[in-house]
């Protein structure tokens, strides 16, 4: 499915879910999260993760509820807590299906994001390693001084945005250097197009998500 | 600063922007330890929520200092909109679900230096944004997170909670940040 689409689709069913006290849609989620997620034959290891990193603010929430909710409804301790299990397998479902690089080619050619951001993040999210180099550096220096720095210190802070100021300037010369001209027209190597039946699936998958927030089911 | 501030957003921004964002999750991954630990320490007491929003102030800090470091309108909003995005690339707990929370605080930081007409970014409008980012989501926290089922006493004391963590990190951090960047003359005069 076209990353768009798709991004489209679970941010709307993730608002909805907000609202929605229905814990069958919950459910609904995490059953399609499941589907996609055996389907694209995800490794055991997510789903071990995707059960266990939301287990805690789950049980955190339900815990909550049933002590310090005004008439103490158990109802909505459920809803909460599987809430959280339902937007961890939306993530998923939306993880599994496309890669990063697709779903933000997709975004500058079928939602025409500007050319500035989506290879702006594009050429930033390669630093990733060299960041965190960059902070063990900063905070190995500073311990050989004698200084212990802290996450909260500023002075951290405050030398990695130095070298972020440093690296925006010369990696954006760079790319102007290679050809890059800020939201102007480009050609693609790889053209995504959103093929009809996209829409009609979208469509569907809301419909069908709708009968379940609206329904009178718990 | 003169009137005539250049809004548009160029490529060096969007670069400094998702770095900086990809710098804070770096910082304040250990954080997620913490948090954990907090939460099983306050969860057979149903106080967990109390855990969620003592630590908040860091997730909402990348829209303050977004505005800051760049003075233009909608540089928080933006900011905090990519720091979401880089935190759901780099795996963070929730995916996509950070899109629309990171949405919401920025859009709630941004109101504090609307209010000011983008033209201060002293600790009067960082602390300002801090009640603006923590009204709204807060508000929005009252559906999603289901805050509006509790005790109204529970209600204020996170309300407060949330308000001293965004103002401790999102103004007294984000302002001595920057005050170190303007002594390094290292931000650009436009």
């Amino acid at each position: 499915m076209n990353p768009t689409v798709l991004l489209a689709v679970v941010l709307v069913c993730g608002i909805e879910l907000s609202f929605a006290r229905v814990i069958t849609a919950n459910l609904l989620v995490i059953i399609v999260g499941v589907v996609v997620l055996v389907y694209k034959h995800a490794g055991w290891r997510t789903y071990l993760r995707l059960l266990l990193v939301p287990l805690l603010p789950a049980l955190g929430v339900w815990f909550s509820m049933a002590y310090f909710a005004v008439d103490h409804q158990l109802h909505y301790a459920w809803v909460l807590a599987t809430r959280i299990y339902a937007y961890s397998f939306l993530g998923a479902i939306f993880t599994f299906s496309t890669t990063v690089s697709r779903t933000l080619a997709s975004l500058e050619q079928n939602a025409h994001l500007p050319t500035t951001f989506v290879y702006g993040m594009l050429a930033a999210l390669n630093f990733v390693p060299k960041i965190r180099s960059e902070v063990t550096t900063i905070k190995a220096s500073a311990q050989m001084r004698g200084i212990t720095l802290h996450f909260w210190s500023p002075q951290l802070m405050f030398k990695g945005i130095l070298a972020a100021l440093k690296w925006s300037e010369s990696l954006a010369e760079a790319m102007t250097s290679h050809g890059f001209a800020e939201n102007q027209p480009r050609t693609h190597y790889l053209v995504i197009q959103i093929p009809k039946w996209n829409y009609f699936a979208a469509i569907l998958t809301l419909a069908i998500f709708q009968i379940f927030i609206f329904s009178a089911w718990p | 600063m003169n009137k005539t501030r250049n809004n548009a957003w160029h490529l060096r921004d969007v670069i400094l922007l998702t770095l900086v964002a990809i710098l804070t999750g770096v910082l304040y991954f250990g954080v997620v330890f913490l948090y954990n630990a907090l939460s099983v320490a306050l969860t057979p007491l149903g106080l967990a929520p109390f855990g969620n929003d003592l630590i908040l102030g860091l997730w909402t800090l990348a829209a303050p200092l977004a505005a800051c470091l760049l003075q233009k309108i909608g540089s928080a909003t933006i900011g905090e909109i990519l720091a979401s995005a880089v935190e759901a690339i780099m795996g963070g707990q929730w995916g996509i679900s950070t899109l629309i929370s990171g949405f919401i605080q920025g859009i709630g930081s941004e109101l504090g230096f609307t209010f000011t007409a983008y033209k201060r970014y002293d600790m009067v409008s960082l602390s300002l944004s801090a009640l603006t980012t923590t009204i709204v989501t807060f508000t929005w926290d009252l559906f999603q997170q289901g805050y509006a089922a509790y005790h109204l006493w529970m209600i204020i004391a996170l309300f407060f909670t949330r308000l001293l963590s965004i103002w401790l990190f999102g103004a007294l951090l984000v302002h001595a940040v920057v005050k170190l960047l303007e002594r390094s003359h290292m931000l650009r005069a436009e």
